[in-house]
């Protein structure tokens, strides 16, 4: 009985793995949006293919071209061809450069082990963004386990020493979430500005965000992370969290409001009140939007 | 009935700015059922509400584009890694027990 479960998961797992990469397949031939194409039910999945990575792979029709194919990877040369990428995709999530770095590391080694899983359907660089997209969910999930034990072992004193040694910036508590925005320059676009204009000023209004309320929207909105996988990593509740998702969103907007409405705004607090404030629906952000 | 009455109490007292919480949800299928006739409802009646939610959805498929496109142009791309941290990364990935 056992034995027929086992080998039937085995089974299953080049189906979840085909699944993936079809998406991906999908995703390059589209320039975008792999997470909407991956279910969130598969991270599980994923991360057990990237941690335990090689594992025994059915005989296939497509063996040999992954045996070839394992000859020739190069890992280093990922380095230089997707490591600028791979980090800013792990910064924009993390906020923190050594963590970034970390997890690059990680997710390359975890790639080089599993490198026979990769059969080519998609990119490199979609296959190893997905595997860092799952090496940052680790990593935040660590995190967050080891700022529970440390404040259930310690206190609120040794909470605040043990965030601010492992992952200083990353930590996503509700309190940091509702922080300071760092003031920024942020010239707005033209009124005749078009979709790259949108995208530009969207970037800037990104980075304008506290780390916390970017790393949500992004785990959010554009990896569509599952809810129950967010309240462990922000170690809120669904209600908590659904209301630090309106408050990022909402300044996100405000921000991007702002930004297009005002040529001469910077992001500080006063902006994004009075952004809040001014629910400029019939402004340039309609058109924009619309 | 009861359902039904406990709908149109929602619709009543919802107020634009608990609606837009709710659009921020996303995904209907996690609200219940009170809060989606709720929701419905009230963008329904709610010009605002209808503006809001098309601005919602609008900006969160420009944020799943600017997050998989690279701009050369956008500063943000210029962020990259050490060189140092590379190094200690290809030193990583050259030993042998990288593939073990």
């Amino acid at each position: 009985m056992g034995i027929a479960v086992e080998r039937q998961r085995l089974g299953h797992r080049p189906r979840l793995r085909d699944r993936r990469l079809d998406s991906a397949l999908h995703a390059a031939a589209c320039g975008n949006r792999l997470s909407t194409e991956i279910p969130c039910c598969d991270v599980q999945g994923l991360d057990r293919t990237c941690d335990s990575l090689p594992d025994p792979v059915p005989a296939d029709p497509h063996g040999s071209h992954r045996a070839a194919d394992a000859e020739a990877i190069d890992p280093c040369a990922w380095v230089d061809r997707h490591g600028d990428a791979l980090f800013r995709f792990a910064l924009a999530r993390l906020g923190d450069r050594s963590a970034a770095e970390d997890v690059v590391q990680e997710a390359l080694l975890g790639a080089l082990q599993g490198s026979q899983a990769f059969d080519g359907a998609s990119s490199e660089r979609t296959w190893l963004t997905g595997i860092v997209r799952h090496k940052v969910l680790d990593h935040l999930r660590r995190s967050s386990r080891e700022t529970r034990r440390l404040a259930a072992a310690g206190g609120h004193a040794a909470s605040c020493a043990g965030s601010s040694s492992s992952a200083p910036d990353s930590r996503p508590a509700a309190s940091k979430a509702l922080g300071t925005v760092a003031a920024q320059q942020s010239p707005a676009p033209s009124a005749a500005a078009e979709q790259d204009e949108c995208r530009a000023v969207l970037r800037r209004c990104l980075d304008q965000l506290p780390v916390a309320q970017r790393q949500l929207i992004l785990l959010r909105e554009v990896d569509d992370v599952s809810t129950e996988t967010l309240c462990e990593i922000f170690s809120v509740s669904p209600t908590n969290l659904w209301t630090l998702v309106h408050r990022a969103k909402s300044r996100l907007r405000a921000l991007f409001e702002a930004a297009c409405a005002e040529p001469r705004s910077t992001g500080d607090d006063a902006t994004v009140a009075h952004a809040a404030r001014a629910k400029t629906h019939g402004t340039l952000v309609n058109r924009k939007l619309a | 009935m009861k359902r039904l009455l406990r709908a149109i109490w929602y619709v009543l007292q919802l107020r634009c700015d608990e609606a837009e919480r709710l659009m921020h949800r996303g995904d209907e299928t996690s609200l219940t059922w009170s809060e989606r006739s709720g929701l419905r409802a009230h963008r329904a009646l709610c010009r605002s509400c209808r503006s809001t939610q098309r601005q919602v959805r609008r900006l969160t498929e420009l944020l799943r584009e600017v997050d998989h496109t690279e701009d050369a142009s956008d500063p943000a791309a210029s962020v990259v890694m050490d060189a140092a941290a590379k190094e200690r990364l290809r030193e990583r990935l050259r030993r042998p027990d990288a593939t073990a």
